[in-house]
């Protein structure tokens, strides 16, 4: 059993205005794979390193299976961590960075070489173990890392943005070969990332952080299709969502919600939380992927009427084309499979996924 | 034809340099009846002063004091400068700038300055003719100070985090993770004070009058200057070549981290 609980953690550094954590609660179940994201000084990798002791809690408790380790120094809190710049010890073998933790805590030199091999061959890095870190190349490196922190089987793994310094397509390759060994080691692990992608793809439960605080903690599909708030329906998803202000207009008998010259009949459920709420504004969203072509629309969705609309620019991602429309100055982004042709000036006529509809209230937060 | 210029031109300055250094080496295995000669030849080359200074003086016993001294203090400086230098470029302290600064203004103070006052405090401590009292104020310096703030400066924080998270204490991560990569530094430190150390001749003079605790500057100062070598500058020479022999190994050896050291201190610097 590996659980984590941060109990009201709070984190201020002396001379900032605000907390930079205000105050978190939070549970991390054994075995699971947390992702904690949000844009940059939102305060992800101070809980990180509050996790793993290198910083002080400035007040709440860190428990790790029900033992608090609130007061203790990292080397006495049983937890790993890959670092964004893998941190490791230059002047060292592949080797010896990896045995460093073993070592540190005296371990016999047999134990010592039968973990790190096990590790190596786990990592595929059993034939660079005499070579320096400067002699591998990124890939490897992160994988040195990783062994440096599986190797003592620790509770619980953090990783602080471990895949940001790698290129593109090394980052999908390593993403895959985190989520096979999480599935492998079964241990609990706290990842960081500023990276959707990496958050969606390896996450059991996603939490998003704005200001220090959690903007929704949930799974990765919940997060993107039911956003609690506008600032995850804008932090989740490339494109990201669109969003509309809009004002409900009562019309024989049901709720319209009007954005520009877009009249919008919503669900039923939503029309009587409108009904109830009576607030003056609300935001709209809807993903890109939610819009379709009018002539293309599928039969088992109910859409809103038609829009006719201008493509300022239409940008090819291969199989995608995403589409920056304008629609008599409503303007958002569409995306579409890439099976037709379509360049900027072109008119198109589009339809929204009512169903799909996210509605907010002027606070920001989502209806339902 | 530039270039040709400016290698005799430098070739003519390292002539400057080392020909009186080759004219002692010279002149200490010359019979004393070459030895006014300019010339790096001799015909008859012999160790007779070498041999001569054995005989006069207890030179090996004084070459055991400054190694001992020199060594000792060398130790002591890496050791400390290397802490402080730690503390002072990674850890979090009130009043950690100013301590800093009260580390630099330290080095401006002239040593001449403090002279009479370390006598006495040394004199009050009975340390007169002991290693201690010509260990001690060397053990740490202002210098080796910066020059380790300065290098541990540029070690990623990173890196020490990592080995906090792998079950390092503070001494562990120095240790294991800062010294190896301050290798160049620590080589520039230890040669610069095993150097002062080795030459020091003012402050042995102050505190050692028992022969035996002699170091080899002091005691090869008073043969020559006190007029045990008879006036022959041939023993004379023999005596510096003794003296400086192992400074010139010491810096052969470690010369590339030397360069490399002050290079990196003076761009992070």
């Amino acid at each position: 059993m590996a659980k984590v609980v941060l109990d009201r953690i709070v984190k201020h550094y002396p001379g900032n205005d605000r907390c930079t954590v205000p105050e978190l609660n939070l549970t991390i179940e054994d075995g699971e794979f947390l992702v904690l994201v949000g844009p940059s000084g939102c305060g992800k990798s101070t809980i990180l390193r509050m996790i793993a002791g290198l910083i002080d809690a400035t007040s709440g408790r860190v428990s790790l299976d029900g033992r608090d380790i609130t007061g203790l120094p990292p080397k006495d809190r049983d937890i790993s961590m890959v670092f964004q710049n893998y941190a490791l010890f230059p002047h060292l073998t592949v080797y010896d960075n990896i045995a460093f933790g073993l070592k540190i805590r005296g371990a016999e030199r047999s134990e010592i070489a039968r973990r790190v091999n096990e590790a190596a061959e786990l990592l595929d890095l059993k034939k660079v173990l005499d070579k320096k870190p400067r002699e591998l190349s990124g890939g490897q490196r992160q994988r040195v890392a990783l062994g440096r922190a599986i190797v003592r089987q620790p509770k619980v793994f953090l990783f602080d943005e471990p895949l940001s310094n790698l290129d593109a397509k090394l980052r999908t390759q390593m993403r895959a070969e985190l989520a096979k060994l999480h599935r492998r080691l079964k241990a609990t692990a706290i990842y960081v990332t500023h990276d959707q992608s990496e958050a969606m793809t390896l996450a059991d439960r996603v939490v998003v952080l704005h200001a220090g605080a959690v903007a929704q903690c949930d799974t990765p599909l919940e997060i993107y299709s039911r956003p609690k708030n506008t600032f995850v329906a804008a932090f989740m998803g490339s494109p990201a969502m669109n969003l509309f202000d809009a004002v409900p207009i009562a019309q024989g008998g049901t709720m319209l919600l009007k954005a520009r010259d877009l009249l919008i009949e919503p669900p039923a459920d939503i029309v009587r939380l409108l009904r109830a709420r009576k607030d003056e504004k609300y935001t709209l969203g809807i993903r890109p992927e939610q819009i379709y072509l009018a002539d293309r629309k599928p039969a088992e969705l109910r859409f809103g009427p038609v829009l006719d609309c201008e493509i300022e620019l239409a940008e090819s991602l291969g199989d995608e084309v995403c589409l920056h429309c304008d629609a008599g100055g409503l303007r958002f982004l569409a995306t579409h499979k890439h099976d037709f042709a379509v360049k900027a000036g072109d008119r198109l006529s589009l339809v929204f996924a009512v169903d799909k509809l996210r509605i907010f209230d002027s606070a920001g937060d989502a209806l339902a | 034809m530039k270039k040709l210029v400016l290698h005799l031109v430098l070739l003519a300055a390292a002539v400057t340099f080392i020909y009186p250094f080759l004219w002692m080496a010279a002149v200490s295995v010359k019979p004393a009846a070459e030895a006014a000669s300019l010339s790096l030849w001799s015909a008859h080359p012999t160790l007779a002063s070498y041999s001569a200074i054995f005989r006069q003086i207890p030179i090996g016993r004084a070459l055991c004091n400054s190694l001992v001294v020199a060594s000792t203090t060398t130790a002591s400086v890496l050791f400390f400068c290397s802490l402080a230098g730690y503390a002072l470029a990674k850890l979090r302290f009130r009043g950690r700038e100013t301590l800093f600064l009260v580390i630099l203004l330290t080095m401006m103070i002239p040593g001449q300055l403090t002279l009479i006052p370390l006598y006495t405090l040394i004199v009050k401590l009975g340390w007169t003719d002991s290693y201690a009292g010509l260990i001690a104020p060397g053990m740490i310096s202002g210098l080796g100070v910066l020059i380790f703030r300065q290098t541990f400066i540029s070690i990623p924080d990173e890196l020490m985090e990592a080995a906090r998270m792998e079950g390092c204490g503070e001494l562990g991560i120095l240790a294991r993770i800062f010294w190896p990569l301050a290798k160049p530094a620590m080589v520039t430190v230890g040669i610069i004070t095993f150097m002062n150390s080795w030459n020091e001749v003012l402050w042995p003079m102050m505190v050692v009058r028992d022969q035996q605790m002699m170091t080899m500057p002091q005691m090869i100062t008073m043969f020559s200057v006190g007029g045990q070598a008879g006036g022959e500058i041939g023993v004379e020479l023999a005596a510096s070549m003794l003296l400086v022999l192992p400074i010139v190994l010491a810096y052969s050896f470690f010369q590339r981290y030397f360069i490399e050291g002050i290079a990196t201190t003076g761009i992070k610097g």
